[in-house]
């Protein structure tokens, strides 16, 4: 268990991530904590639990700072105005919100019209980011998606009209049928709509899902046609004027989303529902998934890993080589307290020989053709235990 | 109580594998109370837990029995067991010439197979007194008379009247004991010549040194004798004298002619022991040591290595405690540029090749990585030598070649009669030569064809099974060496040759085989991040090419705050993965791979 008190020397600014568990109904690929329910009833107790849990964060550890929060799920859309204000108050009750904050939600087509994007600018959200997935209807109903195109293309307007500039679309590929051809379709339209950022992830089978358990019901491209339809998406994107900041995340320069950077830097986010990750402090821990036990006040915050020196600065490297621009090799060594030049040096030299990473000056970076075989590149340099 | 020669029988149990050799043996050694009913466990005579598993005999072993007959008499019976397999004939041979009698286990639902025939030809050829004995009458599918007539037909051997048991039952036991009485003659010898012994089998103890199992021929022995090896002129003093019961040894003062038991000289290597030497007294020896002694030389070779290169120290312990117990296991260092330091093993056949790989890596928990079985080539070089080739990887270029000979086997096939068309093109196959057929019955063919050794090492034998549905069985000898076109085959990943893969064989195989274990390295060989080129070449001919191309997709896509741990454990797990692999110059393999090459028949 983990006793908030501990973190109260913290030093912020924090990400604030709020995980809303409920969907209209659950995706067909989807191993996420979510539970479906009819539009407008995320039950108030959830909500509540938030609050409480909010409220005991902001008292043990003195309202620290916080420049990016993040609804996540799920589908944070179904919640109601109300819902959302309270929150909110409480976010702001909790934390020092510093001025410029970047405060998103996720967002399904079809669950947020013009009026509930209004609601949300008033409330401070200046960031949107929604589930498109795809702009082939057929694609969407394999994947069990509830919305279909037209409903994303007006989503996207009634959040521009509202006055939301910082728009994000979600798209997948990798999907049974899907070809490099339908695929760059789904991009090029997305781009034909104002966005200022596209994140793009391969379809993972996770266990479980209704997908997985059906897979020998359908074709799935081949990892070299999955590796394809990458290519595509890179150069397209290029073309539009979306450069590539992460593996699967893409913007306008100067609109990158903040809170997941602070993933991909190891900077410190508190996360509030269930199921949801914090990390403070090195220490990773967690909000269990069960629903009743939340909702009942049994459950707490429970470790995941306390990180060790050499452990978190393995994670600056492995996390940061996400990133185009890559890590510092002194940054990480001054945070984590390890030498990375002596933990990394002598890979980094086979392999900046092999041409699969660079070195220049003191920042480390994955050369951009390997970036889809990352795995592979980050195996090579992680030193064996 | 000293036993009168009159009355101890010796004898041994053969048969084909599965006949049920092993638990006849368990059902005489309950029926005489040697062992008592609640000591006894299944295949007791076959302690090796691998025995056990895989139902055979790897290792001779006696063991003595008292039986009042229903004359009223008391008999000394001796049951000297014997391996079963092919690769261990002379071991066979060996353990019947210390007995009168062979019981002949015929499985009643089978008849008579290869093994059944060739232990029954070795029986012979030691004027054993043979007992056939059918097994398995419990079964619905027996066939009792045809059984018989079958051994009366084939083995030519009276058999109308032998004993019909159920040994898993319990079923006529007593029957078999009395024929062994009855039919097998007592051991003749002169007590009051000079001493003289067979040496059946050794064995080491930690604690006595080796053991070596004797049947005394003439004679007599006792402790503090000296002792003179016939054959390798060594000479110890006896320690310990005895005979061997189901759960040791049991000492007495003196063994004589027609007896048979055990000897203990601290001596510490058992190589000096070898299995058919004759063991006499240093003081008064005997004129000439019994016939039929030969030093067993491997037939099959193979590289092993261990997958962790750290260990070669472990394998190499491994190698000498196991040679310890068996002398027909050869082994000397090698390096391989590709897998490091191991040994090049020697082994009697494939079965003894799987035995020692099995042992090696359950008793001494290693994982090891066996390249591909070889025969024994003669090559005459363009200079003029003549040089044994063990190792593929140093078989002389084509053009230092003068003339290369390979060794050829007399091969023994009995299957019903409907599969012989597959089995014949299957010896075809494999360049066999066929020298003629023979009908057993309206239903069984004994086929005999010579064959390369080399052609049967890879999988003939899993080849033979599935083309006969397993009905088919085979039995070899050495025939001795015949010229053939022979090239060495050589693979190259990424460019560079890979010692460990190369592997002798007929010219006129070269293509197809080497296009087939391309095909196979390529399944084999993962993805790396960059395109690797396989080539095969015969000398600098390159003759097969296969491509893995490069990985193109490793990622995890999404990584989040909850993806995070989850992604590192992927990362270990990956590199653990990896540190299984085999760094072969710039490309990784998995051990899996050399085993490809050895299965070929698979999908053909």
């Amino acid at each position: 268990m983990i006793e908030l008190s501990w973190f109260s020397h913290l030093k912020g600014p924090l990400g604030v991530y709020i995980h809303i568990p409920f969907c209209l109904a659950k995706c067909k690929y989807c191993d996420f904590c979510s539970f479906p329910i009819p539009p407008g009833s995320v039950p108030d107790a959830y909500v509540d639990r938030l609050i409480e849990d909010i409220e005991d964060f902001g008292l043990k550890t003195g309202r620290p700072e916080a420049d990016t929060i993040f609804f996540g799920g799920g589908t944070p859309t179904l919640l109601s105005v109300r819902q959302w204000g309270k929150i909110m108050e409480q976010l702001s009750r909790s934390f020092r919100i510093l001025p410029g904050t970047e405060i998103s939600t996720e967002c399904n087509p079809a669950t947020a019209d013009r009026a509930l994007f209004s609601e949300l600018k008033s409330l401070g959200f200046n960031r949107v980011s929604i589930g498109m997935q795809s702009a082939n209807d057929d694609e969407l109903s394999l994947l069990g998606r509830v919305h279909r195109n037209e409903q994303t293309v007006r989503t996207v307007r009634d959040a521009y009209s509202a006055g939301f500039r910082e728009i994000n679309l979600d798209m997948m590929f990798g999907i049974p049928g899907q070809t490099k051809d339908s695929f760059e379709h789904s991009i090029r339209t997305a781009c034909s709509l104002p966005v200022t950022h596209i994140s793009s992830y391969a379809l993972q089978l996770e266990p479980g899902t209704p997908l997985e358990a059906h897979r020998n019901e359908y074709v799935f491209p081949d990892d070299d046609q999955v590796a394809d339809m990458y290519d595509a998406l890179c150069s397209c994107l290029s073309e539009l004027g979306y450069e590539r900041y992460e593996i699967s995340n893409f913007s306008i320069p100067g609109h990158e989303c903040r809170h997941n950077l602070k993933y991909w830097t190891g900077a410190p986010y508190m996360g509030f529902g269930i199921s949801s990750h914090s990390f403070l402090d090195r220490t990773r821990f967690f909000q269990p998934s069960d629903l009743d036990a939340y909702l009942t006040s049994a459950a707490g915050y429970q470790t995941e890993e306390e990180l060790t020196p050499e452990r978190f600065c393995d994670e600056l490297l492995v996390l940061g080589l996400r990133l185009t621009r890559g890590v510092s090799l002194s940054d990480i060594s001054r945070r984590s307290g390890v030498d990375a030049l002596a933990r990394y040096g002598t890979q980094i030299d086979t392999m900046r020989k092999q041409g699969t990473v660079d070195l220049s000056e003191d920042r480390l970076t994955i050369q951009p053709q390997y970036m889809f075989i990352s795995n592979s590149i980050l195996d090579d340099l992680l030193p064996d235990r | 109580m000293k036993q009168k020669i009159s009355h101890i029988r010796n004898f041994s149990i053969i048969a084909h594998i599965d006949h049920g050799k092993s638990t006849l043996a368990d059902r005489l050694l309950e029926m005489t109370n040697t062992v008592a009913k609640r000591e006894m466990e299944n295949q007791l005579l076959d302690n090796m837990d691998l025995e056990r598993e895989r139902g055979i005999t790897i290792k001779a072993r006696a063991v003595r029995m008292n039986y009042r007959a229903s004359d009223g008499e008391s008999y000394t019976l001796n049951l000297i067991d014997t391996p079963g397999h092919v690769d261990f004939n002379y071991e066979v041979s060996r353990s019947l010439n210390a007995c009168e009698g062979a019981v002949l286990v015929v499985d009643a639902t089978q008849g008579i197979e290869a093994q059944t025939l060739a232990n029954a030809y070795l029986a012979v050829d030691a004027n054993l007194e043979i007992l056939p004995v059918i097994n398995k009458i419990d079964l619905p599918s027996a066939m009792i008379q045809k059984c018989k007539d079958e051994i009366e037909d084939v083995i030519g051997i009276p058999a109308q009247d032998c004993p019909a048991v159920s040994a898993k039952m319990g079923t006529n036991i007593q029957d078999v004991l009395e024929h062994i009485v009855t039919d097998i003659p007592a051991p003749e010898g002169d007590p009051d010549a000079p001493f003289k012994a067979l040496i059946f089998d050794s064995n080491y103890d930690s604690y006595l040194g080796v053991v070596i199992n004797i049947r005394v021929v003439d004679g007599s022995i006792q402790t503090g004798d000296r002792i003179r090896l016939m054959n390798t002129g060594a000479e110890y003093d006896v320690v310990e004298i005895g005979v061997m019961e189901p759960f040791g040894l049991q000492p007495c003062a003196k063994l004589s002619a027609g007896e048979v038991g055990y000897i203990t000289a601290s001596i510490k290597n058992i190589g000096e022991t070898k299995v058919g030497d004759t063991v006499t007294l240093a003081s008064r020896p005997a004129e000439s040591p019994l016939p039929g002694f030969k030093d067993s030389h491997p037939m099959v070779f193979a590289g092993i290595y261990p997958a962790d290169g750290a260990r070669y120290g472990d394998l190499h312990d491994a190698l000498d405690k196991l040679q310890l117990n068996d002398a027909s296991l050869h082994y000397e260092p090698e390096t391989s540029i590709a897998l490091g330091f191991g040994f090049r093993c020697g082994f009697l056949g494939l079965l003894h090749m799987e035995i020692i790989e099995e042992r090696l890596e359950r008793e001494f928990n290693l994982d090891l990585i066996t390249t591909a079985p070889s025969v024994i080539y003669q090559v005459k070089t363009r200079g003029g030598e003549t040089v044994m080739v063990d190792n593929p990887s140093r078989f002389p270029t084509p053009d230092e070649i003068l003339e290369a000979s390979e060794p050829i086997v007399r091969a023994n096939i009995i299957s019903p009669s409907s599969y012989v068309g597959g089995l014949m093109d299957l010896c075809q196959d494999r360049r066999g030569v066929f020298i003629d057929m023979k009908y057993i019955d309206t239903e069984r063919v004994e086929l005999h064809y010579d064959l390369p050794l080399n052609e049967i090492i890879y999988d003939f034998f899993d080849a033979l099974k599935s083309r006969s549905r397993g009905y088919a069985s085979l039995d070899y000898e050495l025939k001795g060496y015949e010229p053939s076109k022979l090239v060495k085959l050589d693979f190259l990943l990424n460019g560079e040759q890979v010692d460990a893969l190369s592997f002798i064989v007929h010219e006129e195989k070269a293509y197809a085989r080497a296009r087939k274990i391309a095909e196979r390295l390529k399944e084999n060989i993962p993805r790396h991040q960059f395109e690797i080129p396989i080539q095969a070449a015969i000398g600098s001919k390159i003759i097969a090419r296969e491509t893995v191309k490069a990985l193109r997709k490793d990622v995890l896509a999404k990584c989040y705050g909850g993806d995070v741990t989850r992604k590192m454990k992927l990362l270990e797990k990956q590199k653990e993965g990896k540190k299984k692999m085999r760094q072969l110059g710039s490309v990784q393999v998995s051990p899996e791979a050399f085993m490809a090459i050895l299965k070929l028949d698979n999908d053909d």
